[in-house]
């Protein structure tokens, strides 16, 4: 493991932002686990009875706990950004900055921002290609996340060239934060974040 | 079938060291496995090859973290034995397969069963230990009372459709040769096919049993997907990078059969045009031309662009949370041996190296 180690001093800070995409999209997915198990099997209220007994009584409020996991969970991720110092960037970033904000916006809307790339060296990349993970949010929901382009025919010598992201959320689409990763292939060490907020219906983006 | 003293029995049971402690839940969960094939009507040719791996000596982590669940809610391991043999039993049943699905050559150090006795024989004792699993689950009756027995066959019964679920994803997904998964895909594979039978339903019928079916079993499917996740993506990189003697199967097994791991799905996105399309040329191979040569090559991209350093640190993250959501799914269980144990097994399967 020791080039997994090297590779990871490089990538710096940004190994808190893979930790944190990877327990966000765990969380997602068993968000979604959660009804399905419900529906499938119910709670167990199967009594309060020992072991070998048949009599019944309710269990715990699985509501009540449940929110208590995400909080805990929350709290994690905060420690995360506290023990990283990772704020939330500007709505357009350069991929070296790391991060790329996209604007708030509702359930329905579209967000769209500008990402950089910039070539600092006497050398043009050639065939450069990008990729984006969905944005992963709460109660298992994901929201798409479109580049364009999505390849480049040469990122020239000390060149920059804009991406656009796009996420359009579904009309049914939970307010909360959304966490996403673009990987470059002229810098697969150092994935950019993207970061969405979904604001609530009533409230109205800020 | 009579039942086995396992880790709680005996005076000094809480003094009892980690290493010990599973290795006693694995004795008595494989002992009370392998009675099932104590039938002297059995032929040998279904007892022997579905004994093979019993007798072979896994990690024994599923029926361990059962087993020491059950204790830590209130039960005893007796209790949750029967539970524990079948899903030992179901477990043995599901490698000899997917050995064959895999064609896979080794399994903990030795030839696979296909490999031993043939795949007509090795299918049909997976076969048998699938069914003998159904009549360990039939000993809960007795133990546990029908009600109990009849929502632990429930919780079986959902592990066991979600696991060939996710294994037959798997298989479509390689053969329909997909490279537009994402790790939200890739995650829900793994909950289906590795987390049920791996983590989560250990935690939940154990506690299920423990707790006379008291028990609050939502935080247990939170805490067992990120335990079975980490302990799934580790076991993709051990694949890559792990020591054959140690972790008992062919490395880069995984890339020869074009399994869509994260760190697949991650090379797939990192790479460069060019070389994502050297990537797809090989999973387009049928599985007689990835070469060692081949596999060679794809293992060096993988290492080129970093895959398996993102696999590593998106697991970190997981376990992580595994970690917090133990404490949530045991809040309410009082400090054992048993609870001990099982927070103890957190760093155990998502930092091993076998």
């Amino acid at each position: 493991m020791t080039e997994a180690v090297g590779r990871l001093g490089r990538m710096g800070h940004r190994v808190a932002d893979v930790q944190r995409f990877g327990l966000l999209s765990a969380a997602a997915v068993v968000d979604r686990y959660v009804d399905l198990v419900d529906r499938a099997l119910g709670p167990p209220a199967l009594g309060s009875a020992s072991v070998g007994g048949d009599a019944a009584a309710p269990g715990p409020d699985l509501r009540l706990l449940a929110e208590a996991t995400e909080r805990v969970a929350q709290a994690y991720v905060a420690a995360l950004d506290a023990a990283t110092q990772l704020l939330p960037g500007p709505p357009t970033v350069t991929a070296d900055g790391g991060r790329v904000a996209l604007p708030d916006t509702f359930a329905g809307g579209t967000a769209e921002a500008t990402l950089w790339l910039h070539n600092p060296t006497a050398q043009a990349v050639p065939d450069v290609s990008l990729a984006a993970t969905p944005l992963v949010a709460g109660a298992g929901r994901t929201v798409p996340l479109a580049l364009d382009p999505p390849r480049l025919a040469l990122l020239p010598a000390a060149g920059s060239v804009p991406v656009r992201l796009r996420a359009d959320v579904p009309p049914d689409h939970p307010s909360g934060p959304c966490w996403g990763l673009v990987v470059c292939s002229a810098d697969p060490d150092a994935p950019v974040t993207v970061t969405l907020r979904v604001a609530p219906a009533t409230g109205g983006p800020t | 079938m009579t039942t086995t003293a396992g880790p709680s029995a005996g005076p000094a049971a809480s003094d009892v060291p980690f290493a010990e402690r599973l290795a006693g839940y694995d004795r008595a969960a494989r002992e009370a496995a392998r009675e099932h094939l104590a039938d002297p009507d059995l032929s040998p040719h279904l007892v022997e090859p579905a004994g093979d791996y019993l007798a072979r000596g896994g990690k024994g982590l599923r029926p361990a973290l059962c087993l020491a669940t059950c204790e830590a809610f209130g039960g005893t391991v007796e209790d949750a034995l029967p539970s524990a043999a079948a899903l030992e039993l179901l477990h043995t049943a599901f490698l000899v397969h997917d050995d064959v699905e895999d064609d896979s050559e080794l399994r903990r150090g030795e030839p696979t069963l296909h490999h031993r006795y043939g795949p007509a024989l090795a299918v049909n004792a997976g076969d048998g230990l699938a069914v003998l699993a159904l009549g360990a689950l039939r000993d809960n009756d007795r133990r546990i009372g029908r009600r109990l027995s009849a929502r632990v066959l429930a919780e079986f019964d959902f592990m066991a459709r979600q696991t060939v679920d996710g294994q037959a994803r798997e298989l479509g997904w390689q053969r329909d040769n997909r490279t537009d998964l994402t790790p939200d895909d890739y995650l829900d594979l793994i909950m289906k096919k590795t987390c049920w039978y791996t983590t989560v339903l250990p935690l939940r019928v154990g506690a299920l049993v423990g707790s006379g079916g008291r028990a609050d079993l939502e935080p247990l499917l939170r805490f067992g997907f990120f335990l079975g996740a980490a302990f799934q993506i580790r076991d993709d990189v051990l694949n890559l990078v792990g020591d054959t003697r140690r972790y008992g199967k062919e490395p880069l097994g995984d890339l020869r059969e074009g399994k869509r791991t994260l760190i697949l799905l991650h090379l797939l996105a990192a790479a460069s045009p060019g070389d994502r399309d050297r990537v797809q040329a090989f999973l387009a191979l049928p599985r007689e031309q990835r070469t060692d040569g081949r596999v060679a090559d794809l293992a060096a991209l993988v290492h080129r662009y970093g895959s398996i350093a993102f696999a590593d640190e998106f697991a970190h993250g997981i376990a992580r949370s595994a970690e917090v959501s133990f404490a949530a799914a045991f809040a309410e269980v009082p400090d054992s041996p048993a609870r001990r144990f099982v927070a103890d097994l957190v760093p155990f399967m998502v930092d091993r190296d076998r």
